[in-house]
């Protein structure tokens, strides 16, 4: 006894329509990563041509002023030689300074915030006082 | 579901004929094994990087961007070698008639029966073509996120140090790279959902997981089932061979 094997498939070839779209899967996939590419590199070079004019117009305008930098302003020194760092200037170096200029960002906030509730301004400006006198004594010693 | 009358002569149940359906191709079976370890590798790799866990990033992100070039690679090699299966592919994924309607309303092709109509009689379900409704919109789902998943990474890989390998260094700046990342991402979920369906009912779920066997198998496909699942399918089948096998042989073969 014996019996028919029979083995079916899709057919050998493929109608126009199918071709058209396999075509068109390719060239749409195609034009679309083009396209982002082309998107996303235009876009960064649009935007690094503004943040490179605006640079340059900043240090124009800049490069005008009378006055260009903090440690050369008059006001900023006479804040520091008469109450942050009395009699010198010492940015960033007193409590006082520390205290009342300096801030902190994000998980470090909460910390910042139990310091400056722990002391106060008056214990900060007695800081400041005994820091200025050793630096002072420091100064004596050295000459 | 229901079952379609066959009127193609050489799809067509004969007595003393055994008929055998070639469903997959030996191309398509490679590429699609491919596929499949490239987008498990990436999937795993990528969650691992995007949960910021402590593991060797540097080497996690190379075996991300590699398997990820196997994973666009396969399906475009598979394009040119097999130009014909895959353009049938897309002109079945992207035809639509009143039969995938009603396969939608069936609900979603009698899959939801059991769940939404307990206890009711089963909905009439149309026949389908060798995909069904829900896997031709999966496969598109997967053209489209897949298309997504290769354009954003490679501009990511293109943008991270040296760039690919030194050799292609692409500068996007991080408004960009913010952007192309959540591109990456979006196409990311929307490939995991559907894979996660595609695995379930596939090689999961008991009425249709013959599939499985037949993709990681040798592509032939069971008769009853194609029947069943595909009829309209049947209808547009060609001969590709027919011998006759002594039952004898057949018995001691098996």
């Amino acid at each position: 006894m014996s019996h028919i094997e029979r083995t079916i498939a899709d057919p050998k070839g493929i109608t126009r329509r199918q071709a058209i779209k396999g075509a068109a899967t390719v060239v749409v996939s195609l034009v679309l990563a083009s396209g982002v590419g082309a998107f996303a590199l235009g876009t960064y070079k649009k935007a690094k041509e503004y943040v490179t004019k605006r640079i340059s117009v900043l240090y124009a305008n800049d490069s005008k002023r009378a006055l260009r930098t903090s440690h050369s302003n008059p006001e900023i020194t006479a804040l520091y030689e008469q109450y942050l760092s009395p009699g010198q200037v010492l940015p960033a170096k007193t409590e006082l300074s520390h205290r009342l200029l300096h801030t902190t960002y994000g998980s470090d906030a909460a910390k910042q915030i139990e310091h400056l509730n722990a002391s106060s301004v008056q214990d900060a400006k007695d800081e400041t006082e005994l820091q200025i006198e050793e630096l002072n004594a420091a100064k004596k010693e050295a000459k | 579901m229901s079952e379609k009358e066959i009127h193609n002569p050489v799809a067509k149940e004969t007595p003393g004929v055994d008929i055998k359906i070639f469903k997959h191709h030996v191309s398509t079976r490679i590429m699609h094994l491919l596929v499949a370890v490239g987008f498990i590798v990436c999937g795993i790799t990528g969650i691992l990087l995007f949960a910021g866990l402590d593991i060797p990033r540097n080497i996690t992100a190379l075996i991300h961007c590699i398997m990820g070039v196997v994973f666009i690679g396969a399906p475009v090699v598979y394009i040119v070698v097999s130009w014909k299966s895959f353009s049938r592919f897309m002109d079945t994924c992207t035809h639509y008639d009143k039969d995938d309607l009603g396969w939608i309303t069936a609900p979603m092709g009698g899959y939801l029966d059991p769940y939404l109509f307990r206890g009711k009689p089963e909905h009439y379900v149309p026949p389908q073509d060798k995909y069904n409704t829900g896997q031709k919109l999966a496969g598109l789902c997967l053209i489209l996120g897949g298309v997504g998943l290769a354009i954003t990474g490679f501009l990511m890989w293109a943008n991270t140090g040296d760039g690919i390998f030194g050799l292609i260094h692409v500068d996007m700046g991080p408004g960009m790279t913010w952007f192309i990342w959540t591109l990456h991402f979006v196409a990311c979920v929307l490939m995991l959902l559907v894979f996660a369906v595609h695995f379930f009912l596939g090689a999961i779920y008991p009425v249709t997981n013959v599939e499985f066997g037949t993709m990681f198998g040798n592509g032939i496909a069971d008769y009853a089932y194609t029947k069943k699942k595909h009829g309209k399918w049947l209808e547009e089948m060609e001969l590709v061979e027919e011998h006759e096998v002594s039952d004898d042989k057949d018995a001691s073969s098996k």
